[in-house]
């Protein structure tokens, strides 16, 4: 099936590029449509030994100091129109990716639109993920006053695009503008994770089953609000490392001493990968009268997986001075379960039951189940500072300086982080631009 | 028609350093006789994709760089191209709509309008003959 989705989107995407040479001469709005978009981004991060900047937890770890490669991406889109009811688009996205990423990730999105109707849209193929108020166009730098999506709400979505179907109706009451979205789908992330106290990274796929949600714009004059909820199964392969772990937990959660058994249960309960739900809830507020651009934007994500569980808020402001536009940004995520902690010391507890050699592992098993988990956690903030400048209608030039303040066992979206708190000041370049 | 006749008049008494209008056209069997700023923007801006009448509308385009193109737009929206083209931006690249099709010089625009029933473009110059219905009248500072 998922094959199957994957060839729909290549052949979207060939009958985009095949149909070209007789839709061009069609005078009459019908044809193909070559458009793209593009950041040229040098990042430079102050930071600690030995963590590194990500702007999202899957985008690879690299040493240099100066870098290019963080904000640095390339996006060019097909839109083939059939005629006013029938389209179809594909988008490819080339940008820094983990070596785990398999080539046909750069295709974006690529997708068959119909519009029965002027206020009624079904799409069917690999589409954006419309989670949150940026998501869809998160990589299209001229499209936001800043220099990226605030990091604290975006840097932890592993997912760009699903594969799946979504209705859109839109219609006006008044002069308030409502657009109500449904989608359903899944997809499969090949994504690497370093396995703690190890200098390897594991293969993970994620994978998200049954993705179903929905959202609801209101629109009136400056003002847009939007309301988001979506909910899917999290499966995730199960990392030899990790499954040794939870066996052994198991092992110790049958051991006659309550407050140890009790704790490893709880900790192998933890780290259930495999098979997991979370739920999404967001709401945003945008507010735009050409001169004041401000958006806030709260979100909540609930899981049976402690660590998935997620707190996160945005706010930008800003202001345009003709081209101009100078702005702040403010970013909050927390883990709403606390750090993993040994309640008891096991060796201890253990002592006079499994000898000291038997105490010893388990103390390291503690150890090591709870690392695993707090490295999942995320609790960090940020606050920005920073000009746009556009140079012209499809170029614009920024600069943002950043600063981060990441809790002790919150720093999964940075590489090579460590469990310890850590502050961080990061400044960027870009210039964004649309051909 | 009446507010296209209201228009025009405006357009002949005022002084004309001050403004180039730009004259928003339809095919003649299209059954729009006059359109709003509002549902001119509404079109041009991807929110509706049809007329009140319930056909589709295919929004056809001046050149990106058209000085008409920047006026119409900065007119419409009163905001900087550069915002209209960030609004576009999200849109477009996210899949959701197309910008209106750029056709490369005024005359594609009329001979295009004149060949599709649901066509709409903007022209600087007033159609003289009645192959082209102008709906509205979109006033915009000199060039």
């Amino acid at each position: 099936m998922k094959r199957g989705w994957h060839l729909a989107g290549v052949f979207a995407w060939l009958a985009a590029s095949t149909m070209a040479q007789a839709a061009e001469t069609d005078p009459g709005g019908a044809g193909l449509r070559i458009n793209g978009f593009g950041t040229l981004g040098l990042t430079h991060a102050d930071t600690p030994e030995p963590w590194r900047f990500r702007t999202d937890f899957v985008q690879p770890v690299r040493d240099a100091a100066w870098r290019l490669s963080t904000e640095s991406r390339l996006g060019v889109q097909a839109n083939l129109l059939l005629d006013p009811q029938w389209e179809l688009v594909g988008q490819l996205l080339l940008k820094d990716r983990s070596h785990w990423a398999t080539p046909e990730r750069a295709i974006n999105w690529a997708f068959a639109a119909w519009h029965p109707s002027r206020d009624f849209t079904v799409r069917a193929g690999r589409l954006a993920v419309d989670l949150f108020q940026s998501s869809e166009y998160r990589s299209v730098g001229f499209a936001y006053p800043w220099a990226r999506p605030n990091v604290e709400f975006y840097g932890w979505i592993p997912m760009d695009s699903f594969e799946g179907v979504d209705a859109t109706w839109r219609f006006d009451s008044g002069s308030t503008r409502w657009r109500l979205r449904a989608f359903a789908g899944g997809l499969r992330l090949p994504i690497g994770e370093p396995v703690p106290q190890s200098d390897v990274d594991a293969e993970v796929v994620f994978e998200a089953r049954g993705l179903v949600g929905a959202t609801l714009m209101v629109e009136q004059g400056p003002w847009a609000l939007r309301l988001g909820h979506a909910h899917l199964r999290g499966v995730v392969n199960s990392i030899p490392q990790y499954a040794q772990l939870r066996e052994a937990l198991g092992g110790l959660a049958q051991l006659p001493v309550p407050a140890v058994a009790e704790q490893a249960l709880a900790l192998q309960q933890a780290m259930r990968y495999d098979d997991f739900r979370s739920r999404y809830a967001s709401m945003g507020l945008a507010y735009d009268d050409g001169a004041w651009v401000v958006q806030a934007e709260a979100a909540r994500v609930d899981s049976d997986l402690p660590t998935a569980r997620r707190r996160a808020f945005t706010l930008g402001i800003g202001h345009r001075f003709g081209p101009i536009t100078g702005f702040v940004t403010l970013g909050l995520v927390r883990s709403p379960a606390p750090a993993a902690l040994l309640q008891v010391p096991w060796f201890d507890t253990l002592l006079p039951v499994l000898g000291p050699e038997g105490a010893g592992q388990a103390q390291a098993l503690g150890e090591a189940a709870t690392g695993v988990i707090n490295a999942s956690r995320i609790a960090q903030r940020s606050r920005g500072i920073g000009l746009r400048w556009d140079l012209d209608n499809r170029r614009a030039l920024k600069l943002q300086w950043d600063r981060f303040d990441v809790q002790a066992a919150g720093g999964t979206i940075w590489g090579r982080a460590t469990l310890d708190a850590m502050r961080a000041s990061v400044f960027t370049a870009t210039l964004d631009f649309l051909f | 028609m009446a507010r296209v006749a209201l228009c025009s008049l405006l357009a002949a008494w005022w002084p004309t350093a001050a403004r180039a209008d730009l004259y928003v056209v339809v095919h003649p069997d299209n059954p729009v006789r006059a359109l709003t700023a509002k549902e001119v923007t509404e079109i041009f801006l991807g929110r509706t994709r049809a007329f009140s009448s319930g056909e589709f509308a295919v929004p056809l385009d001046l050149p990106a760089e058209s000085p008409a193109r920047v006026r119409f737009y900065e007119t419409l929206t009163g905001v900087p191209m550069a915002q209209v083209n960030s609004y576009w931006s999200r849109l477009m690249f996210s899949g959701q709509v197309t910008p209106p099709r750029a056709l490369p010089d005024e005359a594609s625009v009329g001979l295009a309008v004149r060949r599709q029933r649901g066509a709409i473009g903007y022209l600087t110059q007033e159609p003289a003959d009645a192959s082209l219905r102008v709906v509205a009248v979109v006033r915009t500072p000199a060039p």
